[in-house]
């Protein structure tokens, strides 16, 4: 039994006549009346009795209407699934993010993106960065936010380049400048991430070849505590943002803030 | 709190990652476009990233 003979019987039984299930169907009567016919030829038996131009049912036919219309019930959930992947309306997202940014602003967006497709599930989990590309590389995430190393070959990544920004108190003596400089920064104690991240080899590097002193205070391994630090009043932050033109021009213009250092107040 | 610019070239390589080479969904890439988004607007005005995390605590 093929899906257009089954379209054909649940129309008949439906309307109860092959003229009626013709129109609903947009076929001429005499197709629908031979696609009957030959059904009831290909099973051995009679689906209906025809009494005065009418169809009348038999048991059977109850019985095989039964099964057809779950088969058509289920038809239409896929076509209803179909529809909602079209909108992007079904499945389930699978997001690695690192701490800095799990903490902050992600969630947020996670939120307002549940609630744009609300028949969307997503899981958000947070890993260091290693672990992010890690678990994104062996596709256990659909995507991640993460910072990169130069060792990222099993993964497809959109990279941004965050150079710095400096954020401080507001009534800190160095506010007054548009532009902190490492000049500005000579034996400050500062806070740090930890030596093996990337920005504090490129800091101390600075700061050897300007020939000031990098005084480290304090370091941490995630930002968040670092800026629990200035919410405490105890010092400033210098966040990454806006590299070289050169750089904007490569990478597309995208620079996220991000703690690199923190100062301690004087 | 206030933003200053840092001068120097020290720099932070932050990415948005995939599974390589792996077609991706619908709303993986839907999801993609606003997280892009969300980067560049806390780009535009990073306060707000700050402003947002005191508000939750308070």
């Amino acid at each position: 039994m093929n899906l257009n003979q089954m379209e054909s019987f649940r129309a008949v039984m439906l309307t109860g006549s092959v003229s009626q299930a013709a129109k609903q169907l947009y076929r001429t009567q005499p197709a629908v009346s031979m696609v009957i016919s030959s059904l009831e030829k290909q099973i051995g038996f009679q689906l209906f009795e025809r009494r005065k131009k009418r169809l009348y049912p038999t048991p059977e036919a109850n019985y095989l209407y039964a099964e057809i219309e779950a088969i058509f019930s289920r038809i239409n959930d896929v076509s209803q699934t179909l529809q909602d992947i079209q909108n992007k309306q079904y499945g389930f997202l699978r997001i690695g993010c690192m701490p800095g940014p799990s903490n902050f602003f992600v969630p947020d967006l996670v939120a307002d993106f549940l609630e744009e497709h609300p028949k969307i599930q997503a899981s958000l989990q947070t890993r260091t960065s290693e672990g992010v590309r890690e678990w994104v590389a062996s596709d256990q995430y659909d995507i991640g936010l993460t910072e990169l190393t130069e060792r990222d070959s099993a993964i497809d990544k959109e990279v941004f380049s965050l150079s710095c920004l400096c954020a401080l108190p507001a009534d800190h003596p160095l506010a007054v400048h548009e532009v902190i400089t490492p000049e500005h920064l000579d034996d400050e104690p500062m806070i740090t991430l930890h030596p093996d991240h990337s920005t504090y080899y490129a800091l101390q590097q600075l700061f050897q070849s300007s020939g000031y002193r990098m005084n480290v205070r304090l370091q941490t391994r995630f930002f968040i505590p670092a800026l629990r630090f200035i919410e405490r009043g105890l010092g400033f932050v210098l966040w990454t943002r806006y590299p070289p033109p050169v750089i904007a021009l490569m990478h597309s213009p995208v620079r996220w803030c991000f703690a690199v250092l923190i100062l301690m107040s004087a | 709190m206030v933003f200053r610019r840092f001068d120097s070239d020290v720099c932070l390589k932050l990415g948005i990652i995939y599974p390589a080479n792996k077609p991706r969904s619908l709303i993986t890439q839907d999801f993609a476009d606003q997280l892009r988004s969300r980067i560049q607007a806390l780009d535009e005005q990073p306060e707000a990233l700050f402003a947002w995390g005191k508000a939750e605590d308070s």
